[in-house]
């Protein structure tokens, strides 16, 4: 506006000076200020032109840079959360589906194995020939109902080793989510490179700030590869340490 | 050994109290109790009546090293057995449950052995 407001005083100036020359018959000079009247139109023309391209061009990149970055920070990284609480879920449903499959088979292992015991130290009587009749009958009895809850037992027990088996399902699922996560993580890195380099800081190599604050902060099971420094690599060499302390 | 005496499981995950009560409950200690961080458990322990504590280390809340150090601050605790169960595993960190009184220290994961070593080994020293 500012400069179709320039534009209008400088052209109009530039009109009446025109009309006077052709009035005063300065054909030479009148065409003179036709030029100029152009050209101050056309370098007004160019700065639009020349600004707009800029412009064009400055969205452009920052909209290529933009769309996957805002990609990122709006869809994937809300999603490879929701995907890593998914394999906290999965896991734990595993683990809980294990354990209860476990506490429900081993006191029957337990009562199986037990009356075995007593079962065979009667049969071992038996065979002495130290056992009366009536105790006889009894064995038999025993015996009767130890064959007959037995084969339900072991039906039970099997059922539960096959829910601990299907379980351990858990580990294929949540290693390929994991995996498509640790994809995510490498392109957020790749992206965040290059939004350096852009800024135009110069960037050899990613490089990994420690993340542990303190030297005895908490920070869960170490990932081989990634945590291994200052760390002992099993109960051996904790218990090393402890006795190296005095333990 | 005295098979009924009174454990309290202390991690934040219930899946690992799980694992330990059943771990426990095959050694023949059946008289365990479960609270899922330091905060939740000191009170308990305040309580009395609790002869031997295993605790996690990384929990929110309190964590285990901090129950550790408030156990061996109080009088009436001081004497606990505690017995630290963790992925933690620096040299450091082993170091400072040590300096704070640790009576044994378990990496997970852990096998069903470890643990009843352990355990023996804290009430031979106890006991002897």
């Amino acid at each position: 506006m500012t400069n179709d407001t320039v534009l209008g005083d400088e052209v109009l100036a530039m009109a009446k000076d025109l009309v006077a020359k052709i009035e005063a018959g300065e054909n030479e000079e009148a065409h003179a200020v036709l030029d100029e009247m152009t050209k101050v139109r056309e370098s007004l023309l160019y700065q639009e032109i020349g600004k707009l391209t800029r412009e064009l061009h400055t969205s452009l990149s920052s909209f290529r840079v933009d769309t996957h970055i805002t990609d990122l920070a709006e869809k994937d990284i809300p999603d490879a959360r929701e995907r890593l609480r998914y394999v906290v879920s999965m896991t734990d449903e595993a683990a809980n589906k294990t354990l209860t499959a476990v506490e429900e088979s081993l006191p029957l292992c337990d009562s199986l194995g037990n009356r075995v015991g007593e079962i065979s130290e009667s049969w071992q009587r038996l065979l002495r020939r130290e056992m009366s009749a009536d105790e006889f009958r009894a064995l038999s009895k025993t015996l009767a109902s130890y064959l007959a809850s037995s084969t339900t037992d072991v039906n039970t027990v099997k059922s539960n080793l096959n829910e601990v088996l299907m379980a351990q399902g858990f580990q294929d699922l949540t290693g390929q989510i994991i995996h498509r996560v640790i994809d995510l993580v490498e392109d957020v890195e790749n992206n965040l490179v290059g939004l350096i380099k852009v800024a135009g800081q110069k960037v050899d190599a990613p490089t990994y700030i420690a993340d542990e604050k303190a030297e005895t902060t908490p920070t869960g099971p170490p990932v081989p590869g990634v945590d291994d420094s200052g760390r002992v690599s099993g109960q051996d060499e904790v218990d090393d340490l402890l006795s190296s302390l005095g333990f | 050994m005295n098979k009924d005496m009174r454990i309290l499981i202390v991690d934040d995950f219930s899946t690992m109290r799980r694992i330990i009560k059943n771990l426990l409950r095959d050694l023949g200690f059946n008289n365990t109790e479960e609270a899922d961080d330091g905060s939740t458990a000191l009170p308990m322990l305040q309580k009395g009546g609790f002869d031997f504590l295993i605790t996690d280390w990384n929990m929110p809340g309190m964590a285990g090293i901090e129950l550790l150090k408030h156990v061996r601050a109080d009088p009436n605790l001081s004497k606990l057995p505690v017995l630290m169960v963790t992925a933690e595993q620096k040299r450091e960190q082993i170091i400072e449950a040590a300096e704070a009184g640790v009576n044994g220290y378990v990496v997970k994961p852990f096998t069903a052995q470890v643990l009843q070593e352990k355990i023996d080994k804290i009430f031979e020293r106890v006991s002897g």
